[in-house]
């Protein structure tokens, strides 16, 4: 516990100080505003409408794909860092899980899910 | 690490019906987009057939797998084939239906495919991370078979409601997964029967999480109070789909309780506390009761015949709890009533599938007066729902029989009483579907202008021919169930 | 010192979360979500109980509770895609063609 310390004292000095700050220079900072500093400042463009629209479907299709390929890469990893251990087997089993991903691939492939268009 | 052959042997209707699957999907793949995918069907079944016949290849006796992860027994073997009559049947219902619903995919046949594969896997599994792991092998393609007809508003909402009352029992079956490791130290389900022999009042998390392990398996299962899904999803799932709902997959949750609850937590059955009696038993009593009255009065005010069906499925449910909690004569018991419900609920819900058309046609008041313009069909009909209300001499009679009998060899008297009681109540919603058909005049004659299918046609006959076989011979088939829920411990 | 007991207490309080927003929220989307803390609230205590242990099994329980939960993300997902374009909503209380 005594080692946390340290970060609890940085924490409480850091909020301290910014809120310091930002109450200096409220009460003491000169204030005109005009329209131009009130823009977005040096924040890239001017926001265009709402930024809560409805995005096309195709988006979605591929998040679900990703979603699916992205995640097999838990049992990849673990082969990997174990290959030697494991051996010709584990090589022969990670060989048939990718197959299976392999037919779901191609399945997706040729119904058109990969087809942006 | 190695894999032996006998390794593999253990599993093999998993790896066929799996296989299937995939051979399927690439098929599927690269035929013709516009083409029909009737064939596929074909494969299916052959698949399945395959897979049923390789749980008998193996020496008949108990052999484990993979460090103890899977188990083929008996339990294992009959329900594994249960699970692929159920899927093949469906598969004959689904070639002319789905098309002329709008569904002319292949993707129905692969899923069925890998959710038959799930379910065997889950009945032959030794290990809560297998059931875990066979459960949503089975789910996660029967929500999307659920929503098939793309088009179907009602197919589309029955496969989210699945979805969802899926997903959520799977986080509670989840939960108690990993109350139950943290307790017992390991997940092995032999190692989980010993450590529930003794002292598990004194153990919180264990008594949680098996609590958790039987909401969850309770949910996929359809027991009341958990079984609030059931009749809208089989109600909104294509007919062939909802035919496997209501059996196979019901038959892999009952292998999952028995596994679960009933055969690795012996020692939890009921113990005296501060002079009560508390543990699974008289949960089980409570939901068996339950699950019988709720859905037998819910049944009698249905206006859709596959509504009804659905609840009396769930009723079912209840009769199958009281055989779980009969003990030893409770096993054989329950395995041939799982058979013959098989072959009755699926010619039911096949008579639904031959009658109805891509307008519907499955409200009560559809039937009426159908006896005279589709005379099979409507007594193929009678004689399943005779059969699932217990009337002899059909095979739902002998079912129930063995069923009740092995219930009072067990001393579940007062839930004998019960389920009697119920059966009864059962008989009169079966037959206001059968006074639908043969003594009321039909209003509306233009609703049921069905086109004839011939593979419908012969799942109808299957079914109506085992259900009769059974009911007058039913020595065969019992004798199979009790040999193989005798290698149960 | 944080003993395994803090992680279960979490993992049980972040799974009746999930339970919670399952049961009271209306739009489908944050019923995925709550699925999710469902899952993986189990995941903190297998993985909590596994290192408590030194057991190995737990790990590969966790990988496996993850890679089936994306499974069942992708498939609900899509069917919250197949409902919103026949109801151009994702608010559950309006997929009630079912009620018997």
């Amino acid at each position: 516990m005594l080692s946390y310390e340290a970060i609890l004292l940085l924490i409480v000095l850091g909020i301290a100080i910014s809120v310091v700050f930002v109450l200096i220079s409220k009460f003491l900072g000169p204030k005109n505003p005009n329209a131009r500093k009130k823009s977005v400042y040096e924040c890239g463009a001017e926001p265009q409408g709402s930024a809560r629209k409805r995005f096309p479907v195709k988006f979605y299709m591929i998040a679900l794909l990703f979603l699916l390929f992205d995640i097999e890469a838990v049992f990849l990893y673990p082969w990997a860092k174990l290959f030697r251990e494991l051996g010709f087997l584990g090589f022969v089993e990670m060989g048939i899980f990718m197959l299976v991903l392999i037919v779901g691939l191609i399945y997706a492939w040729r119904k058109g899910a990969l087809e942006w268009e | 690490m190695t894999v032996t052959i006998n390794d593999v042997v253990v599993i093999l209707p998993f790896l066929v019906a799996s296989g299937g699957a995939l051979l399927i999907i690439l098929l599927d793949s690269f035929s013709a987009p516009r083409t029909p995918r009737r064939f596929l069907g074909g494969f299916t079944i052959f698949f399945l057939a395959v897979a049923a016949l390789s749980a008998y290849i193996v020496p008949l006796r108990t052999e484990s797998a993979f460090h103890g992860m899977v188990m083929m027994d008996g339990l294992a073997r009959f329900l594994s084939v249960v699970v692929m009559l159920s899927a093949g049947f469906a598969t004959l219902l689904a070639m002319d239906r789905l098309p002329e619903q709008g569904s002319a995919r292949g993707e129905f046949y692969a899923l069925l495919l890998f959710s038959a594969a799930g379910a065997s896997l889950l009945a032959s599994a030794a290990d809560l991370v297998m059931v875990f792991l066979g459960l949503e092998t089975l789910s996660i393609p029967a929500y999307a078979m659920a929503a098939a007809l793309r088009r179907d508003v009602r197919s589309t909402e029955a496969g989210f409601k699945y979805f969802v009352l899926g997903a959520f029992a799977t986080g509670f079956f989840l939960m108690g997964t990993a109350l139950v490791y943290s307790s017992v130290g390991s997940t092995a389900l032999g190692r989980l029967a010993a450590a529930s022999a003794s002292g598990w009042t004194e153990k919180p998390l264990l008594c949680m999480g098996a609590v958790m392990l039987l909401v969850g398996l309770a949910f996929k299962a359809a027991v009341v109070p958990f079984h609030m899904w059931a009749p809208d999803v089989y109600d909104g799932s294509p007919t062939p789909a909802t035919a496997y709902f209501a059996t196979g997959i019901k038959a892999a949750a009952f292998a999952a309780l028995l596994r679960v609850v009933i055969l690795s937590l012996p020692g939890m059955r009921a113990e005296e506390i501060n002079g009560n009696e508390i543990g699974w038993h008289y949960i089980f009593w409570g939901l068996a009761a339950a699950t019988m009255a709720v859905s037998s009065l819910t049944a009698l005010v249905q206006k859709d015949v596959k509504r009804i069906l659905a609840y009396s499925s769930v009723a079912h449910v209840g009769y199958l709890l009281i055989g779980l909690l009969a003990g030893k004569p409770g096993g054989a018991a329950v395995l041939f009533y799982l058979l013959v419900y098989t072959f009755m609920t699926v010619g039911a819900f096949a008579v639904v599938a031959y009658l109805e058309n891509s307008k519907g046609g499955t409200k009560l008041s559809d039937y009426a007066g159908i006896a005279k313009r589709h005379p099979y069909a409507a007594a193929a009909m009678a004689v399943f729902l005779f059969s699932l209300a217990g009337i002899p001499p059909t095979g739902g009679f002998f079912a129930k029989f063995y069923l009740f009998k092995a219930a009072v060899q067990g001393g579940l008297i007062n839930l004998t009483v019960l389920g009697v009681l119920f059966s009864v109540v059962s008989a009169y919603y079966y037959l206001r579907i059968v006074v639908a058909m043969y003594m009321e005049q039909g209003e509306n004659q233009a609703v049921i202008d069905i086109s004839p299918s011939a593979a419908v046609v012969t799942a109808i006959c299957l079914c109506l021919l085992f259900t009769i076989i059974i009911g007058l011979y039913p020595t065969p088939y019992l004798s199979v169930a009790q040999a193989s829920a005798s290698m149960l411990p | 010192m944080i003993s395994y007991d803090h992680y279960l207490v979490l993992a049980l309080a972040l799974f009746f979360i999930g339970v919670t927003g399952v049961v009271l929220r209306r739009n489908a989307l944050i019923i995925l979500m709550s699925i999710e803390l469902m899952l993986n609230a189990v995941n903190l205590a297998v993985l909590a109980a596994a290192r408590n242990m030194g057991d190995m099994y737990g790990h590969g329980l966790a990988l496996f509770i993850m890679t089936v939960a994306a499974a069942e993300a992708a498939v609900g997902l899509a069917l919250v895609l197949a409902m919103f374009r026949h109801r151009r909503t994702v608010n559950v209380d309006e997929f009630r063609n079912l009620k018997g």
